[in-house]
């Protein structure tokens, strides 16, 4: 059986000081926990590769404290047709790493933002300047053509802010908003209130195709296997620890042994083996669908790499792991411009309806439109016709202009909700690119190997 | 393409649309080899 994706946690260092850490990323950083070596992790990556994995999942800790390292990873597997997903909190995507990863076929960018506001996103994060520093990398990554998907962690404090967070994200002209609950392992299995208002979620997600046409808003639950085929019972793939542990997943604790000293397809073969280790199937039975992680006698990120053929912890290990305190970084600040939601969702507006189109590789003939790329053909009415000829190259507030003059009698409020519509039509479809794609090909899809824990 | 002008064009205000048009039942799908003959 091949693995059909990998996890990589290239670094348990992290800027941020989340409170509900699923990976327990700040206390690792305080007693600076040591990671494999770039030559152990190019190892990896090419045993992964070798192994025939699909598709690849780049994660932390925030990967890009390794920048070099987590760039030449994201290449490597790129270049070998590997489709493959940053998870990020943008704090460190400049233009330089904008466009290292603009240059890939198959990357998509997951960016953490967990309020609509600065306010909101930086106490959850624990660090001030966090929100501008993500939607600033948004703004890069869309700016070149690579997808991005806010990944918006929903507590009791930020949820208050979700449907203002979701209107950002379309003004933004971000790919899609996936709703994370907490995930009660790591810091987060320490202690807090992590509940959340569970079906006012799905409701928005249920309704979010009429306000927010073209961004999907997506309510995950943290299942391994959405969007594989249900019969299939052995794991997807391995997941790699910053210590070179591999387990089967973020949210089950044990290890089937070590990247480096097993390899990781001696790994994968002891998980297709072992996955269903009795002791291991009860501890899953135990954690029902989300899963009471923070109760059980081994909890994952608390309780380290445990090995799945003693599949328990010390009352000492855990005691330990308790105490550990993790203090915040927030520091008292002036409120910015960003600090409310009128503020926040202007200076969102401002970025999309100034972002560069040009054309994509296609051949008009009268209202169809032919992609070079895909074959694909497509029909455009009159307006829709107007915004591409005013975004080749051109901006939204470009084609709002345009449509002004052509339907004086519209209000400019209603053409630009249309305008921004339309473009993220034809850029879905790549009629237009942002102006600084590297490529006319379009965007490939996200990931379906989701592995959001 | 270009913008129509308002002499030209039907005054009411559509808003943008960006149909998918199926191709399949299109000229390609009669070349030789590809009809299917009534028994």
């Amino acid at each position: 059986v091949q693995p059909v994706g990998v996890k990589l946690e290239l670094t348990h260092a992290c800027n941020l000081r989340c409170g509900f850490c699923y990976t327990d990323s700040p206390r690792h950083t305080l007693a600076r926990t040591p990671d494999l070596s770039d030559d152990d992790w190019l190892a990896i990556v090419d045993e992964a590769i070798a192994l025939g994995v699909l598709e690849a999942v780049i994660t932390g800790g925030e990967p890009l404290l390794r920048r070099d390292l987590t760039l030449e990873v994201i290449q490597r597997l790129d270049a070998a047709g590997v489709g493959t997903t940053l998870n990020t909190n943008g704090w460190f995507v400049d233009d330089v790493v904008a466009d290292r990863l603009a240059a890939c076929r198959g990357l998509s960018a997951f960016i953490s933002l967990d309020g609509a506001t600065a306010a909101t996103h930086d106490a959850s994060r624990g660090v001030p300047g966090g929100w501008a520093r993500a939607v600033a990398a948004m703004d890069r990554l869309l700016s070149r053509g690579v997808p991005v998907r806010i990944v918006h962690v929903v507590t009791p404090d930020t949820q208050p802010e979700t449907e203002a967070l979701i209107e950002l994200g379309w003004q933004l002209g971000v790919s899609s908003v996936q709703m994370t609950p907490v995930v009660p392992t790591g810091a987060a299995a320490r202690g807090g209130d992590w509940k959340i208002d569970a079906p006012r979620l799905r409701r928005i997600s249920d309704h979010a195709g009429a306000r927010w046409s073209g961004m999907p808003v997506l309510m995950r639950t943290g299942s391994l296997g959405d969007g594989m085929a249900p019969t299939r019972r052995t794991p997807l793939g391995p997941l790699v620890r910053p210590s070179g542990a591999v387990r089967i997943e973020s949210v089950n604790p044990f290890s089937f042994g070590h990247a480096r000293r097993d390899g990781l397809a001696g790994c994968w073969d002891r998980i297709v083996e072992g996955f269903d280790a009795p002791e291991l199937m009860a501890w899953d039975r135990r954690m029902g669908v989300m899963g009471d992680y923070a109760k059980q006698d081994v909890v994952p990120y608390l309780d380290e790499d445990v090995p799945a053929e003693r599949p328990s912890t010390t009352q000492a290990a855990r005691a330990a792991a308790l105490a550990a305190p993790v203090p915040a970084k927030t520091e008292p600040r002036e409120p910015g411009p960003y600090a409310t939601v009128a503020g926040a969702l202007a200076h969102a507006r401002k970025l999309g309806v100034a972002r560069g189109y040009r054309r994509g590789a296609i051949r008009v003939s009268g209202e169809h439109v032919r992609v070079l790329a895909t074959g694909a053909i497509s029909r455009l009415n009159a307006s829709a016709a107007a915004v591409l000829d005013a975004c080749s190259p051109g901006t939204a507030a470009d084609a709002v202009t345009a449509l002004s003059a052509a339907y004086p009698e519209q209000s400019p409020d209603r053409l630009e909700r249309d305008v921004r519509e339309a473009i993220r039509s034809l850029a879905a479809r790549a009629i237009l690119r942002p102006a600084l794609a590297g490529s006319d090909a379009p965007a490939t899809a996200e990931g379906t190997v989701d592995l959001p824990y | 393409m270009r913008i129509p002008m308002p002499e030209e064009q039907d005054t009411q205000y559509e808003a943008p649309v960006v149909e998918d048009v199926d191709v399949s039942e299109g000229p390609s799908s009669v070349a030789p080899g590809n009809l299917s003959i009534p028994a």
